[in-house]
Parts: structure tokens; C-alpha cells; sequence
């Protein structure tokens, strides 16, 4: 009979490959999420009409309907719609694209509106255009409000991703599933922890990337806006 | 517009929604004038100020700074306010740069100078507000009065031909007014044409070529500081010094006597 420990070094290749598939899965969501987050996020605030309400019914819509549902959705929707092969990669990274994006956008957008408009004001009475005022002043202001809601955003997208496994997507959550099924005589949830631990690891090094950016780009002399409360509310 | 004067306002009118802020406002400001506009909060001299260097727009008149003429209908707005220079109540510093940065991101993005000409120029134009010891320095780690300093370096780096100050100021420390007062002075000095939108009546008093006092969107009144502040011919105008000279008299410095006592060898 197999000891506990050695139960898990037998699975760890099996983990190990899934949190490949979920690190993967993850970054590019992150990444086509931001980008979609920025696009949508500085439509959203934009005067312009359509501009704008494009960008708040990506928003409400993307928000609104669980992520359960838009993988359904992207898995078996979309090919009946499109006659297209979505093959499960495709579909969990565009499902977890398109949730992310629409919660960065409201980041972003919240972010740009926050910075003073004494600002624009400023930067306006120097003759900078639009474009530069963004690129030089209302931007590098923006972004560091937008980093401590932007890294739960990157946490939740993080988590979320193990929902793919429902669509049948051997991600890391689906790997540690399909271990148990598999091998019922393993009969702990031993593999589960060591999914947690992994998805735990992995929220940690983003929330430590953030902390560091933030640090990073603290200005000097500026007093820091947001209160640190003595207890936060989990 | 006289061929001597760097800006024209021609019956400029302007309202939010249905309430009217400027109600046909004209002036003329020669070059190297200093003209001081004041009058109660709401009366529409901060609008004017933005209306002259784009920041607002407005329904119907002409503005013409320099050779660049703004009405409703043209966009010449960057044009403009690169040459007009702003100073606002609140400062607006860029708060993620240096002192240095602050005045150099302008002549650099626009006038596409090199970092050290535009560096070399920033030093020059710190030093003559009194900041060179605080040329690294973020705003957050400058006093108001410093903070309104580098502002006014800020703007005199894109060369303006005129600086329009809003209520410079009014959100400063008492102890601080003094250093931008200063500065101020020593531009009007040197032949800057400025307008001045202020409280300070001593400024207004000893600096000012003129003085126009406006009420509710209008020009009340103009003429010579000694003239408008000593003895104003209309009634809104007396109410509106009365109310002033009530604060400075608390401050022990009565305006009247304040004229007989000075001297003009400052």
C-alpha cells in the first residue's frame, strides 16, 4: 500500500502539467483581458457617443452572466452559430478573456476619472493635445491608482480559470479532478490540496508582482489616498 | 485690436445652460500691461480667464491673443494656450515629476527641444522663481507658495506672450503669498503682459496699470488702481472694496492709507 506522501509525487507530473495548461490559460487571458480592459475601459469615458455605448454594453454584458455560462457558451454555442471547430483552449481562453476585459474596464475607467481634473486643466493650458495629455499626465497617474483593484481582478481571472475544467479542459483544477475519478482508491483529497496550494502560489506571486509595482512607483511626498484601515473586511 | 495689444476680447458671451456668466464682455490688454480683474466670487472673471485661453468655450464674440483669433465656431485651442500661460488657484502640478520634469515636458513634447536645452532652460527658470535648491523635488514635497513657483516656471517655459493668473493666491498659506507675489511682481517688471485675477489689493495696488472690477458677467468699471480702488464711481463697485477692505482692515492694513504710506521706489 502506497504511503501518503508517495501518493502525491506520483500525481505531481500530472499537476505539474496541469498548472502549465492554468499558468498558460491564465496569462494570455490576463493579457487579451487587459488589452480589452484598456480599449474598453477609456471608451467607456469617452464623450463619444459610440465610442462609449459599445463599450458599456461589452461591460454590462460580459459582467452581468456568470463566467459558467459564457464557457458554455464559447464551447458549444459558438460552433453551432459560426458552423466553427472551438476546440476547449479556445474557447476558456476567449471566455476568460472577455470576463477579465470587462472588469478591467471598469478598473480603467475608474482609474482615468479619478485623476484630478485640475490635471487636464494643467495639462491643457500647455497646449499638450489630447493624445499627450493621456500618454504624459493623466496615464501614469491613472495606472497607479488602477494597480491594487487591477491585481484582484488578475487573482479573480486567476481562480476563475478553473471553471474551464467544466468544459472539459484538463487545466489544473480539471487534472486534480480527473485524479480522483481516475484513482478512486487514492480516497483523499490530498491532490485537491495540492491544486490549492498550487492556485495559492500562483494568486501570491501576482499580489507580490503588484505590491512591487506599487512601491516601485510610489511618488515621493504624495500622500497616499487610500486609507489603511486596522481591519479589513475579508 | 490696436496694433500694441496682445489681446482683444470682443463682446464675449458665454452661459451655462440658461445661466448667463459673461454677458458681452470687451477688453483690451497692450502689450506689457498689467490689468487686475477683480470682483466677487460668481461674477465670471475665472470664466473670462479660461474663455481667453481656450479652456472654455463660449457662444458668441471673439477672442485674439496674439494673431490667433478664437470664436465659437474655430478650434485653435492648442495654438492658443501655447501662447498664453495659465496659472491656476489649485496649481495642478504634475504630481508624478519633479519640479524640473514639470517644467520641461512641455518645451519638450511641443518645441521639441532636447532634454538638456530643455533642462538647461528649466534650471534658468527655477532659479529665477527661487527654486533651484528644490529642482528634484515632487510637488507633494513643495510648500503651496514653492508649488505655485514652479507653476509659473512651468508656464513661462513655452515662452508665452501673455500669463493669465486665476486667483494665484487664494489657496495659499499667508506666509507663502508673499514668495508668488514676488515673482509676479518681478514679471510685470520685465514687460510681461499678464492679466491678474486677484484678492490682493496691494498687488492690484501697486502693480496693476489698470483695474476692472466685474459684476455679474459685465464690466462694471476700469480705469487707473488708484482711480477703481480709491474711489469707484459706481455703487456696486464701493459695495463690493467695502466688503474687501472690511477683511484688510482686520488685517490692519486699510487700503487708503495703505496708498498714502507707499512708496513707489519698490
Amino acid at each position: 500500500m502506497m504511503t501518503h506522501a508517495s501518493q502525491l509525487s506520483d500525481y505531481a507530473p500530472l499537476l505539474y502539467q496541469g498548472a502549465k495548461v492554468t499558468l498558460k490559460l491564465t496569462v494570455l487571458a490576463l493579457v487579451f483581458g487587459s488589452v480589452l480592459g484598456l480599449i474598453a475601459g477609456l471608451a467607456r469615458s469617452s464623450a463619444t457617443w459610440w465610442l462609449r455605448l459599445p463599450a458599456m454594453a461589452f461591460i454590462g454584458t460580459f459582467r452581468s452572466i456568470p463566467i459558467l455560462l459564457q464557457l458554455f457558451f464559447a464551447y458549444y454555442a459558438l460552433p453551432l452559430l459560426f458552423k466553427i471547430d472551438v476546440p476547449q483552449y479556445a474557447a476558456a481562453t476567449l471566455a476568460l478573456s472577455v470576463y477579465c476585459g470587462a472588469y478591467m474596464a471598469e478598473v480603467i475607467r475608474s482609474a482615468v476619472e479619478s485623476v484630478d481634473q485640475g490635471q487636464r486643466a494643467g495639462a491643457m493650458a500647455l497646449g499638450l493635445g489630447r493624445v499627450r495629455m493621456f500618454v504624459y499626465v493623466i496615464w501614469p497617474q491613472a495606472v497607479r491608482v488602477a494597480i491594487p483593484a487591477g491585481v484582484g481582478v488578475f487573482v479573480m481571472t486567476l481562480k476563475d480559470s478553473s471553471l474551464a475544467s467544466v468544459i472539459g479542459y484538463l487545466e489544473l483544477t480539471g487534472t486534480g479532478l480527473a485524479v480522483r475519478e481516475i484513482d478512486p482508491a487514492s480516497g483523499s483529497f490530498s491532490v485537491l490540496v495540492g491544486v490549492g496550494a498550487i492556485y495559492f502560489l500562483f494568486a501570491w506571486v501576482i499580489s507580490f508582482g503588484g505590491q512591487l509595482a506599487e512601491r516601485r512607483l510610489r511618488i515621493p511626498g504624495m500622500i497616499q489616498e487610500r486609507p489603511r484601515p486596522a481591519m479589513t473586511a475579508a | 485690436m490696436t496694433s500694441n495689444s496682445v489681446i482683444a476680447v470682443a463682446d464675449v458671451a458665454k452661459s451655462y445652460g440658461s445661466t448667463p456668466v459673461l454677458r458681452g464682455v470687451s477688453l483690451d490688454l497692450a502689450v506689457g500691461e498689467v490689468l487686475v480683474i477683480i470682483g466677487r466670487s460668481g461674477s465670471g472673471k475665472s470664466t473670462l480667464l479660461r474663455c481667453i485661453n481656450g479652456l472654455e468655450p463660449f457662444q458668441s464674440g471673439s477672442i485674439t491673443v496674439a494673431d490667433i483669433t478664437v470664436t465659437p465656431k474655430t478650434a485653435k485651442g492648442n495654438e492658443l494656450r501655447q501662447t498664453v500661460g495659465m496659472i491656476f488657484q489649485s496649481f495642478n502640478l504634475f504630481p508624478h515629476m519633479t519640479a524640473t520634469e514639470n517644467v520641461t515636458l512641455a518645451p519638450r513634447k511641443l518645441k521639441k527641444m532636447t532634454r538638456e536645452q530643455a533642462k538647461a532652460e528649466a534650471a534658468a527658470l527655477l532659479e529665477k522663481v527661487g527654486l533651484s535648491h528644490r529642482a528634484h523635488a515632487y510637488p507633494g514635497q513643495l510648500s503651496g507658495g514653492e508649488q505655485q513657483r514652479v507653476a509659473i516656471a512651468r508656464a513661462l517655459a513655452m515662452h508665452p506672450k501673455v500669463m493669465l493668473f486665476d486667483e494665484p493666491t487664494s489657496s495659499l498659506d499667508p506666509e507663502t503669498v508673499g514668495s508668488v507675489l514676488t515673482v509676479m511682481r518681478q514679471l510685470a517688471q520685465e514687460g510681461m503682459s499678464m492679466i491678474v485675477v486677484t484678492h490682493e489689493m496691494s498687488f492690484a495696488r501697486d502693480v496693476a496699470d489698470r483695474v476692472i472690477f466685474v459684476d455679474e458677467g459685465v464690466i462694471v468699471e476700469e480705469g487707473p488702481p488708484e482711480q477703481v480702488l480709491r474711489a469707484p464711481a459706481h455703487e456696486r463697485t464701493q459695495v463690493f472694496l467695502r466688503s474687501i477692505l472690511g477683511e484688510s482692515a482686520a488685517r490692519k492694513s486699510p487700503l487708503p492709507d495703505a496708498f498714502e504710506v507707499t512708496s513707489h521706489d519698490s
